[in-house]
């Protein structure tokens, strides 16, 4: 018998620009966790023995984010030994991911109060660096793998969305960021601090509130260089009507590098009752999908479909979504495929502003999501992901 | 006597001598295995009164060849997985005396005194100290076969020479020249005597008693660099890609290549041993390795043994060509033939004409990097200029070069073979005119017969060699072997129209148009055939031919039809010719642009207006798989009806035709072979489906139906 599920809280860092230099650079990926952690004990007075398990995503686990983050920082934090802990990786969609799975393992009644999130240092990590079974030769000649930018040019050929269509996109994302930076409609934000309690950065970085259409029409496409290499002959065995791949996408218009962790509590209605804490929203239905694994990143749609017909709801039945903005056309493709106005879609903004630290992002969504529906007095919303190897990724929430 | 005799001189230096009986080569077959196991047993029973291993042949001039092709070909590539485990253990105990061996404790030295390849370098490579004749080739040619080396001539490789450079050895194939191969570290030393290479060898051996490989002492590090390395990382990660698109995903050794070098360098010695069989039974049983085996290996020896030459008369070598006509065709064919040392007299209109041909000849030395000046200006004065017929009179073969056009060729003709010897041969080279009607042109019409070679002839290695209704014998056996003579691949066929390789060619060029008149998207069209391993689409030859040429063309056939009294019927091929001449006046590549436009920077993009005047409505959608098919098959079905109507006789000759002279995809092992490897039955189906769909150019000839029947194999 199931069980509904409960999100008690949700919170995020704020998103640092993920290179040296940038906000976050000087902190270890556990010191952003702890962080996090160190917030949700707090906020919600927390019996952590009663916390079961924290379930952490990243996209790189190796070296100082490898191993078990999660349990390292379960015990780094003084959580009680009783917590314990677990990596995850699904690339992109690995924040979410870990949500799901927590859900999932509560609904069964398997257990009443979990934790579950991501978090990333690419300023410290990069891209790339624990390698993967998809660089071996003989793996590589059998999945035509190509880099992400380049499949999501891909996307836009092949739906004909021009330049144009995806600079407007980048600006419209940069506008909603400043927009809601500046009216403080990031609640679910917690500032991260060193060892003394200092404030080492408490606000989103990579928000450029001063793009412009023109600014971004000068920019240079990204992947053309990648496509070059051989990923734009690459994609012609699986895409023979594409002549030549016409790359759209740019810095303005692709998810920016970032660091950042985010957390989610989630819990059962008596573990709620047990700690005195209120649910901010339950969780109505996830889905995960495969798709064609070169194109990969249209994972969102038939996911969203997977989601809804899962909670028996159609597309009108949801009022917002948080749609990660890995790049404009993942976004756009979205909004096509269901037929969707794009004032439901990211209205605060996504990753083409703040950035994507990978492993958290997913986590960091729904705390957005939960926060612009309580502010706006909206009932349900969807958050949905595109991620490597061609996965998709949704989760239907409600308030409560 | 046996494969392998041991014998012991005075210093308890053991010679290990390959002598297979029965055959001038030695061959790695079963009985080489069995062999050398119980040489190597008896070497490790009386290790302790031994002082050193030298390796040798038994047979003046020849090492060792390799494996034996003609038993893989035989196997059944349909194996269970119980067959497959004892092919691997199969394979396993080949490998395993070669580490016995090299790993024996006492040093191992190898004197190599004639070609050693593919199997026969893998045991000179488990050796511990390799020396070669000068005049000798080494070389692990595996990979033009689709296989890789299966005797650890991989895993050797990659320790010896590195990542990187093992990769370059292995996937070009290549044969070297001692000299190269010792630069390169296959070889440690090269001498000029058999005398100086058995005697370097043992002193060599008295010298390091405790010789070792190096990838068996402690502490060896891969040369060049590990996996650990960035950039070996980054080239493994790229050169799958590369590989990938380069061979269209066709060539599963070249991807094998670079898969089994990085997986055996990952592992140790014994491991990778494993991996390597592992990767080799999977080539061999690749239908792939099949096709390129028994073209490029049986069906090409047998070309190069004069398969389609007549026995007699005995063989005759040129020593006087002449060529009639200075242009690019005419002007190629000198430099050929005076590379080969022949005298040339090359004749035009006038003086200055035929000596511009020089200037031709001139270029392609100084492109040659490996000829000297002192070489290149011999061979440029061994072609003479001429303007008048009478040079001609002391040729002993005549090759006429002049412009496409009957009259024109009949006037030559005419003129010419007043002045030549009695039995002096005539060739036209021709891609497409009627050889026996060109023979109505001269008096000794069983003189005259067709080449019809391939621009850039200097480089391209086919000719097609057409015999008239009235061509003898005679002089196909002297085209043919004067074919050889110039370092060509001649293949023979009968006079038709097209001859067979146009024909088959403008096969595919027909159903480009077709599909293009159609309303299927002209990228399509041209990546079907890109995903074929066709090394141009059917749309962008037409633009080298040019639309002007082709409608030009087409217009003479329907002259020719209509005197004939037949009825012309306009084809979609010539629909879309008459339209882009017509209609848009883009007649081909030469006039600035045809169904693709050209830029500047020497790219070219299709044609925009292909969508608006044949897909006005938008395009046709059929499945690509469909696409790709009706540009193979056309060809395979053309060649079949050539076959089936007398104008080729070998499968062997079409084949090599095919890929050597039209681009006919490798991988299939030519037209011919394709349908043994389609299966016949399996084709006649398929043809029978396309039919239905898209016309009666798919109806299968009878001798499909024949094949399909019978389930005869065209080898």
């Amino acid at each position: 018998m199931t069980q509904d599920v409960f999100i008690y809280d949700a919170i995020r860092t704020p998103r640092g620009k993920g290179k040296p230099g940038g906000g976050l650079h000087e902190v270890k990926p556990i010191d952003l966790v702890v962080n996090q952690l160190n917030a949700l004990r707090l906020r919600n007075s927390l019996d952590t023995s009663l916390v079961e398990d924290l379930i952490l995503a990243t996209g790189e686990p190796v070296d100082e984010q490898g191993q078990n983050l999660a349990k390292a920082a379960i015990t780094y934090a003084d959580w009680s030994d009783a917590t314990t802990g677990a990596q995850l990786h699904r690339f992109c969609a690995g924040g979410l991911d870990a949500v799901n799975l927590a859900f999932a393992k509560i609904a069964a009644g398997i257990e009443s109060l979990n934790c579950a999130g991501g978090v990333e240092s690419m300023s410290r990590l990069g891209i790339g660096a624990s390698g993967g079974a998809v660089s071996d030769p003989w793996v590589a000649w059998q999945s035509d793998f190509v880099p992400q930018g380049v499949a999501a040019d891909l996307i836009a050929n092949l739906n004909d969305f021009d330049r144009e269509q995806l600079d407007t996109y980048g600006v419209l994302s940069q506008a909603r960021a400043t927009q809601a930076q500046t009216n403080g409609h990031f609640r679910s934000l917690v500032p991260v601090v060193d060892m003394n309690g200092v404030t080492i950065l408490n606000r989103d970085e990579t928000i450029r509130p001063q793009t412009t259409a023109e600014g971004l029409a000068d920019l240079s496409p990204v992947f053309e260089s990648y496509g070059a290499l051989g990923y734009d002959e690459l994609i012609k065995f699986k895409y023979p009507q594409i002549a030549s791949l016409r790359h759209h996408h740019t810095q303005g218009t692709s998810s920016g590098i970032a660091d950042g962790a985010a957390l989610v509590l989630l819990g059962n209605q008596q573990a709620g009752k047990q700690l005195s804490i209120e649910p901010r929203a339950r969780i109505v239905a996830t889905a995960l999908v495969g798709t064609e694994p070169t194109i990969m990143l249209c994972g969102p749609a038939p996911a969203a479909r997977k989601a809804l017909a899962q909670a028996d709801l159609n597309i009108e039945d949801i009022d917002l979504f948080e749609v990660n903005e890995a790049f404009a056309s993942v976004v756009l493709l979205f909004a096509k495929e269901l037929e969707l106005p794009m004032d439901k879609i990211n209205v605060n903004g996504g990753a083409i502003a703040m950035g994507h630290p990978i492993g958290a992002t997913g986590a960091m969504l729904v705390g957005s999501l939960i926060d612009e529906l309580e502010r706006r007095q909206l009932r349900r919303g969807m958050v949905t992901l595109c991620a490597g190897g061609g996965i998709g990724i949704a989760t239907i929430i409600e308030r409560v | 006597m046996g494969y392998i005799q041991l014998q012991k001189d005075a210093d308890g230096i053991v010679e290990l001598i390959f002598d297979q009986p029965g055959k001038s080569v030695n061959i790695m077959g079963e009985d080489y295995t069995q062999a050398m196991r119980a040489a190597v047993a008896q070497l490790q029973q009386s290790k302790e009164t031994i002082t050193g291993i030298y390796v040798r042949s038994g047979k003046p001039g020849q090492f060792f060849a390799g494996g034996d092709i003609n038993r893989m070909l035989s196997m059944d590539l349909k194996m269970d997985t119980t067959e497959k485990e004892e092919m691997f253990n199969n394979v396993m105990l080949a490998k395993a005396p070669l580490r016995i061996l090299e790993t024996l404790g006492v040093p191992v030295a190898v004197g190599i005194n004639g070609p050693a390849l593919g199997g026969g370098f893998e045991i000179a490579l488990a050796c511990h100290h390799r020396i070669a004749l000068r005049s000798t080739v080494i070389g692990l040619p595996e990979a033009q076969l689709g296989l890789i080396p299966g005797a650890d001539g991989l895993v050797r490789t990659t320790r010896l020479l590195g990542i990187q450079k093992a990769m370059e050895v292995i996937s070009q194939g290549r044969q070297y020249r001692a000299e190269k191969a010792l630069e390169l570290g296959l070889l440690d030393a090269v001498v000029d005597s058999e005398e100086d290479m058995h005697r370097a060898a043992k002193r060599w051996i008295r010298e390091n008693p405790d010789a070792t490989q190096p990838w068996d002492k402690k502490g060896f590090d891969l040369p060049g660099g590990s996996h650990s390395s960035k950039s070996i990382q980054q080239m493994l990660n790229f050169a799958p890609l590369r590989v990938k698109n380069k061979t269209r995903g066709l060539m599963p050794a070249q991807q094998v290549i670079t898969a089994a070098i990085s997986d055996t360098s990952r592992v140790d010695f014994a491991s990778a041993q494993r991996i390597e069989a592992r990767y080799f039974i999977k080539l061999l049983l690749d239908q792939t390795a099949r096709n390129l085996m028994r073209t490029f290996f049986v069906q090409m020896n047998d070309l190069k043994k004069g398969a389609s030459r007549p026995s007699e008369p005995a063989p005759s070598t040129v020593s006087h060509l002449g060529i009639l006509g200075a242009g690019q065709m005419g002007a190629a064919l000198a430099f050929c033939a005076a590379r080969q040392g022949i005298e040339v007299t090359l004749l035009d209109r006038n003086q200055e004409v035929a000596t511009r041909g020089l200037e031709y000849a001139k270029r392609c030395c100084e492109k040659d990097k490996r000829m000297d000046a002192t070489r290149a200006s011999e061979l440029v004065a061994r072609i003479h200029p001429a303007a008048d017929y009478g040079a001609l009179s002391t040729c002993d073969f005549v090759i006429e070069a002049v412009f496409e056009d009957r009259r024109v060729k009949a006037e030559v003709t005419a003129g010419v073979e007043a002045q030549l010897q009695q039995d002096t041969v005539f060739a036209s080279n021709t891609s497409a005119l009627p050889i026996t009607d060109l023979a109505d042109a001269c008096n000794r019409p069983h003189n005259f017969i067709g080449m019809h070679f391939f621009s850039p002839a200097e480089k391209m290695p086919l000719v097609e060699i057409i015999c008239g209704q009235k061509t003898s014998q005679e002089a196909l056996a002297k085209a043919f072997d004067l074919a050889m003579q110039l370092q060509k691949t001649p293949i023979v066929v009968q006079d038709a129209p097209g001859f067979f390789t146009t024909r088959v060619i403008g096969a595919t060029i027909l159903q480009g148009a077709a599909l293009l008149v159609e309303g299927i998207n002209p990228i399509l069209i041209e990546n079907a055939a890109h995903f074929n391993g066709s090394p141009v689409g059917p749309l962008a030859i037409v633009d080298e031919i040019s639309q002007a040429t082709a409608y030009k063309n087409g217009k003479q056939n329907r002259l020719d039809l209509e005197a004939r009294g037949e009825t012309y019927v306009e084809k979609p091929a010539n629909i879309a010719v008459r339209r882009m001449v017509e209609e848009f006046d883009r007649q081909g590549k030469a006039y600035g642009g045809g169904y693709y436009e050209y830029h500047e920077d020497g790219s070219k993009t299709l044609w925009g207006g292909l969508k608006e005047h044949f897909a006005p409505q938008g395009y046709t959608d059929i499945p690509f798989e469909d696409i790709k098919d009706r540009l193979m098959f056309s060809q395979v079905l053309e060649a079949l009806r050539a076959m089936q109507e007398g104008v080729i006789k070998s499968a062997g000759d079409g084949n090599i035709g095919s890929i050597m002279g039209i681009g006919f995809p490798a991988h299939t092992g030519g037209v011919f072979q394709f349908v043994n490897s389609y299966g016949s039955r399996e084709l006649l189906d398929r043809c029978r489906y396309l039919a239905e769909r898209y016309g009666e150019e798919f109806e299968p000839p009878a001798l499909l139906e024949e094949l399909a029947e019978t389930q005869r194999e065209l080898v």
